[in-house]
């Protein structure tokens, strides 16, 4: 493998899709260290294949992204838990009261790692079912169960005594 | 109860409050420079290595029943196959596997997800992660994205083949290769004198 020199479409890609990238992977991982070692890796690997790759690069690094994440979560798997990473949750603090969307973050970092993704790649990146599953290499069906999965279950993490926000700003 | 719709609309609110903040490092750019440029000296480097691995490999082979062996330089990025043929006139063929490394780690300590390695972590270079056991205080340094050196000669670790070694006198070390399942390389460098046996067990074929 011959690996070519880098001209100025590859600095423009790495100028506008880094922090796109990086918060995808802080989502993943909830570790701001760990997202900025996915996304230089990613970065790298997309300069490897930017013959290739340079035809949709975002699409090639956030596959990478997703790939190492779950390289990540399956390594993790195998020791002990970490304390201590990721956002906390939050309270609201105009009304003191904690916040439905403070408490769904928490929630999403305790999900499986399969469907932690459908959530990041569809609600935080947009992506359709369909990019979503050429993402994670998966069929359509998979992300519709997975979603559906993640959503099931985040209700049952976050409990019935937290609102909606718009409904808290009703309230006051 | 919560819709769908509600769920959806306050998890992309949590997800944009979550990563406003959250920005690259001024210097990714330049650094993402670097270490491709580095990569294309390694890559530069080893068109010229191979050839000259090949030839070592080459100098094993055994011309078996009167035919000829020949060993084809294996390219970069690609699977390889060396045949060698013994002296009985018995042929094996030894595919380069694909490797996972899997680094113990030490329960009780910090740990860090290194590519496909898992390991704890003692300090992270430009190219390079640094890391070590706890117990048995070996210090190992992986580099996951190596270049095969032209000195490096094919070993022969019980059950895992397509490995190649390269020993430093200088720093009484000893550095492993083993191929990436991307087609890269990984280089473990560790003491000079640590067994074999030890080193083996960290390579799980990807293949």
């Amino acid at each position: 493998m011959t690996l070519e020199r880098l001209g100025p479409d590859f600095d423009d890609f790495v100028r506008e899709a880094s922090t796109p990238l990086l918060r995808t992977a802080y989502l993943l991982t909830g570790d701001h260290g760990h997202a900025e070692d996915l996304l230089q890796t990613a970065l790298l690997r997309t300069a490897r294949r930017w013959r290739t790759a340079s035809a949709s690069p975002e699409a090639y690094a956030r596959r990478v992204v997703a790939n190492l994440a779950k390289d990540r979560w399956r390594d993790r798997s195998r020791r002990p838990v970490e304390t201590g990473k990721g956002p906390e949750p939050g309270h609201d603090g105009s009304t003191g009261q904690v916040t439905l969307r403070h408490t769904l973050l928490p929630a999403v970092l305790r999900l499986p790692t399969g469907q932690r993704a459908v959530l990041v790649l569809r609600y935080f990146e947009d992506l359709t079912i369909e990019e979503t599953a050429a993402v994670l290499d998966c069929s359509v069906g998979t992300v519709k169960s997975q979603t559906h999965r993640a959503l099931t279950r985040l209700r049952q993490l976050i409990g019935d005594d937290v609102l909606p926000t718009k409904e808290i700003d009703h309230a006051h | 109860m919560l819709t769908d719709e509600d769920l959806t609309s306050e998890l992309k609110l949590a997800f944009g409050d979550a990563t406003r903040d959250i920005e690259p490092s001024p210097g990714l750019g330049a650094t993402v420079h670097r270490r491709h440029r580095a990569a294309r000296r390694r890559s530069t480097a080893l068109q010229v290595a191979v050839p000259v691995a090949a030839l070592c490999a080459g100098g094993v082979a055994v011309v078996a029943g009167g035919s000829s062996t020949s060993s084809t330089p294996a390219p970069h990025g690609a699977a390889s196959h060396l045949t060698t043929s013994g002296p009985s006139g018995s042929r094996s063929t030894i595919a380069t596997v694909a490797y996972l490394l899997t680094v113990p780690s030490d329960g009780g300590a910090a740990s860090f997800a290194c590519l496909n390695s898992a390991a704890v972590q003692v300090s992270l270079g430009d190219e390079t992660w640094y890391v070590a056991g706890v117990h048995d205080c070996k210090t190992m340094v992986i580099d996951s994205d190596a270049s095969l050196p032209a000195d490096a000669h094919p070993i022969d670790f019980p059950g895992v083949p397509g490995l190649y070694g390269r020993t430093d006198p200088e720093t009484s070390s000893r550095t492993i290769y083993s191929r990436n399942p991307d087609g890269s390389w990984s280089g473990v460098t560790v003491a000079a004198d640590t067994s074999d046996e030890s080193l083996s067990g960290y390579y799980t074929p990807s293949n």
